[in-house]
């Protein structure tokens, strides 16, 4: 259990955004396949894994959803912490879910607080462009944006339609394995789905 | 900020993200109740708050909240709320910069400027790494709250470390024939609770330690032993002295493992029911009944509410209650919230008692008071405390018995010591809390220079000066109101007393239960069940989930390294249950 110098392969990666901007949509579709229509303010979703192949690697991906408390900037430090990767999501079609892009990172490098935030893996997702019509973010802005902030990978995605889901996750699985073993892990002792140690330590009744 | 919230007819308004709000929360929603949980801070934790440096020295210099703010104004059918804080800062003191230090800091963009410009850089430069809590808490392994993480599943979210050791301050063992000397030499030692480290301890005297092992092994079923019956009103000393234990042990029984805070105030009945707790959480995890979460206690809240929040609930930090809305039938019908806006409720509203003050008398209320200190020094050496060489570190809980440092010292000194093994500082720092009560009539000052004393002499028996390596302190105290909050009696009012300012979560475990009751009166909801197995759409999900809770994290790369599968949710489940019946049996 304690085997700190062995490379972790479960990565936590975290999705951040706007509510409304389709968090849980993308992972549903990426995980499940599946997308539904009717919008509800996140229920029921917790987190999400999946396994991938990134450079002949197995990698469990643990995606772990807002669960709503985004919505008034209520999420703790908890949720923050550990992250491998940090997918930020905007609705191409709303201008003010890309305008929050810059407080979400920020949010995200103070609660987290990775050893380097200049490198921190982020991945940044434009999504809904199955409604082209009424796009008011241009890809030329959001790009121009991901280049100021260290060249984070850009992805415009449709969760209802499946498009570019997978890759922009390949992606992301890959940014976050690149981030593994910056700094030294230690493991807690006990979780809750180990087994219970042996009782020979106690001897006494 | 005046974002407005949604009216959607709540069933239960919650105020503060406290432990007992926390747990509340997450079992109503799991009933499918709707709830909106408010927390006037733009943190998760209410009065079990963990802290780093910066947000703690926030607190500790923030002076004090006027206990009187209610110029807002009177409202027919409501009843305002005057807010009273638990808190007193007694002292703080930290580790200035040196002058080669002059802003190096500048460089970190996401370094907030909170801190005195005048402290040691290497504090302020990892002050996100300190996990500071306002009250000391420890679970025991096989506790209510940990059986209720265990079968409500919220234990994935959490990590912990179990106690390595438990230490009591002991005067030297005067061997047969030996003059007693003038003034007797204390120190800490290790609690022995297995047999194997009962054979092996040192300092404990043989026919002690065939007492001691007797004593343990027979407390399971205390309560049919004749002895017990004679003495079950008497106080709690009375009896272990009639079963012929040494002052040592009787130390080692009263202070550590019935965490007792005097020798005086407990009956054997209710001293031996809290021996018991304490054993049975024995070799569950480690050699120390206790766990401790990774990042501090506030995690546990933060576990709760996202439970919550997954099963529906809606979270709003920074916004606290500035009024209760009643019908006339004295029913709670609605709060109103800081920025104004009237909330619904239907079932109930949840308050907690920092807002109830307009008739809490401070001088008349008991009390805790609390040195935290941040150490380049071990008071507790992790290689001693492990018997390992180059120990990452440890977690230690001790005890200083009431009287060891003088009359003044009426109660027991509880200090906790935890470092980077428990992510609660960074490499190198030792986070450590000493606390005592303090009785109604105590004054501050008193029992602040008693805990600076012990704190320095501690330092001090080690060949260590206390301000040579403690780049930070604080003390402050803390109320514990219970009894009438003052509020009239509603019946749909849940008002939370104060933590009692014991280490276990027993009490705040009973509290939450008691109030959930009530508030699902008549509807037979179980408290925190088992998730639920969902119908098709969600199978994979439930499937990927419960492979992580049966596994953990580390074993489950183990897993997939083998490429092995675990099938299913109730097999694992079964898994945890049949463990814990071995364990009851």
């Amino acid at each position: 259990m304690s085997t700190s110098s062995r490379k972790k392969v479960l990565l936590k990666v975290i999705i951040l955004g706007d509510s409304g901007v389709g968090k849980t949509s993308l992972m549903n579709q990426y995980v499940n396949k599946k997308f539904s229509n009717q919008y509800k303010a996140t229920i029921g979703a917790d987190f999400l894994t999946k396994d991938v192949m990134v450079d002949d690697r197995l990698v469990t991906m643990q995606i772990w959803d807002t669960a709503g408390q985004e919505r008034f900037q209520s999420l703790g430090v908890a949720f923050y912490r550990g992250a491998d990767s940090c997918v930020l999501v905007y609705d191409c079609t709303v201008s003010k879910t890309f305008e929050n892009m810059n407080a979400w990172r920020d949010e995200f490098l103070i609660q987290a607080g990775p050893p380097d935030p200049d490198n921190f893996p982020f991945v940044v997702i434009g999504n809904k462009i199955d409604m082209e019509p009424q796009r008011t973010v241009p890809a030329k802005r959001a790009m121009a944006w991901c280049q100021s902030k260290g060249n984070i990978p850009y992805f415009e995605t449709s969760a209802k339609e499946a498009v570019n889901v997978e890759q922009a996750f390949q992606v992301i699985a890959k940014t976050a394995l690149g981030k593994e073993d910056e700094e030294p892990f230690i493991p807690g002792e006990v979780d809750f789905g180990d087994e219970p140690k042996e009782a020979k330590s106690s001897g006494c009744c | 900020m005046a974002e407005h919230l949604p009216n959607d007819q709540y069933d239960v308004i919650i105020s503060s993200t406290g432990l007992v709000q926390s747990l509340l929360a997450g079992a109503l929603c799991r009933v499918e109740k709707k709830v909106l949980h408010l927390d006037m801070n733009d943190r998760y934790g209410g009065q079990q708050s963990t802290l780093n440096l910066e947000e703690f020295h926030q607190f500790i210099s923030r002076g004090q909240h006027s206990t009187d703010q209610s110029n807002h104004e009177k409202k027919e059918g409501a009843t305002s709320l005057t807010y009273q804080d638990a808190y007193k800062i007694l002292h703080f003191d930290y580790k200035k910069k040196t002058t080669t230090q002059e802003d190096t800091s500048e460089q970190n963009t996401f370094r907030r400027s909170d801190l005195p410009n005048d402290m040691d850089e290497a504090l302020v430069s990892q002050s996100r790494r300190f996990a500071i809590d306002l009250t000391s808490q420890l679970l025991f392994s096989n506790g209510e709250i940990v059986q209720l993480l265990i079968s409500s599943a919220v234990g994935r979210y959490l990590e912990f470390k179990c106690i390595d050791a438990i230490m009591v301050y002991v005067p030297e063992q005067i061997k047969k024939g030996q003059k007693p000397p003038e003034t007797l030499n204390y120190r800490f030692e290790k609690v022995p609770l297995t047999k194997g480290d009962i054979m092996k301890n040192t300092f404990v005297s043989l026919p002690e330690k065939s007492y001691l092992v007797k004593f343990i092994t027979s407390c399971m079923d205390y309560e049919s032993q004749p002895e017990f019956q004679k003495y079950q009103n008497e106080p709690f000393i009375e009896y272990l002295r009639a079963k012929n234990l040494s002052p040592l042990l009787c130390s080692f029984i009263i202070y550590a493992i019935a965490m007792l805070q005097d020798e005086k105030s407990v009956n054997a009945r209710d001293g031996m029911s809290r021996v018991k707790l304490f054993i049975s959480s024995l070799g569950r995890y480690g050699s120390t009944p206790f766990l401790y979460p990774l990042f501090g206690s506030a995690e546990l809240n933060q576990a709760f509410c996202r439970v919550a929040a997954v099963y529906g609930a809606t979270y709003v930090l920074r916004r606290g209650v500035e009024n209760v809305v009643h019908d006339v039938n004295e029913n709670v019908t609605g709060i109103e919230c800081t920025q104004g806006q009237l909330l619904k409720c239907s079932s109930g509203f949840v308050l907690d008692r920092d807002y109830c003050a307009s008739n809490v008398v401070v001088s008349e209320c008991n009390s805790i008071v609390r040195q935290v200190l941040i150490s380049d020094s071990a008071l507790f050496d992790p290689n001693q405390i492990t018997g390992k060489e180059n120990s990452l570190g440890c977690a230690v809980v001790a005890y200083i018995p009431p009287g060891s440092f003088g009359n003044d010292q009426k109660y027991c000194v509880t200090v906790m010591q935890v470092d980077q093994t428990s992510s609660c500082a960074p490499k190198g720092k030792f986070l450590i809390s000493l606390q005592i009560k303090r009785d109604q009539g105590d004054s501050d000052e008193q029992v602040l220079s008693l805990l600076k004393t012990i704190s320095t002499r501690l330092f001090e028996s080690k060949n260590i000066v206390f301000d040579d390596v403690v780049a930070y302190q604080a003390v402050y105290r803390q109320l514990i109101r219970s009894g009438n909050c003052g509020l009239p009696a509603f019946e749909n009012l849940f008002v939370c007393d104060d933590a009692d300012g014991s280490l276990d979560y027993g009490y705040l475990v009973s509290r939450a239960k008691n109030v959930f009751e009530k508030l699902t009166k008549g509807q037979d909801f179980e408290f925190l069940p088992k998730m639920p197995n969902p119908d098709g759409e969600d199978d994979q999900r439930v499937d990927e989930t419960s492979r992580l809770l049966g596994l953990g994290l580390e074993e489950q790369s183990a897993k997939l390294d083998q490429e092995e599968v675990v099938e299913s949710k109730d097999e694992t489940n079964e898994q945890i249950t049949e463990e814990q019946e071995t364990k009851q049996d």
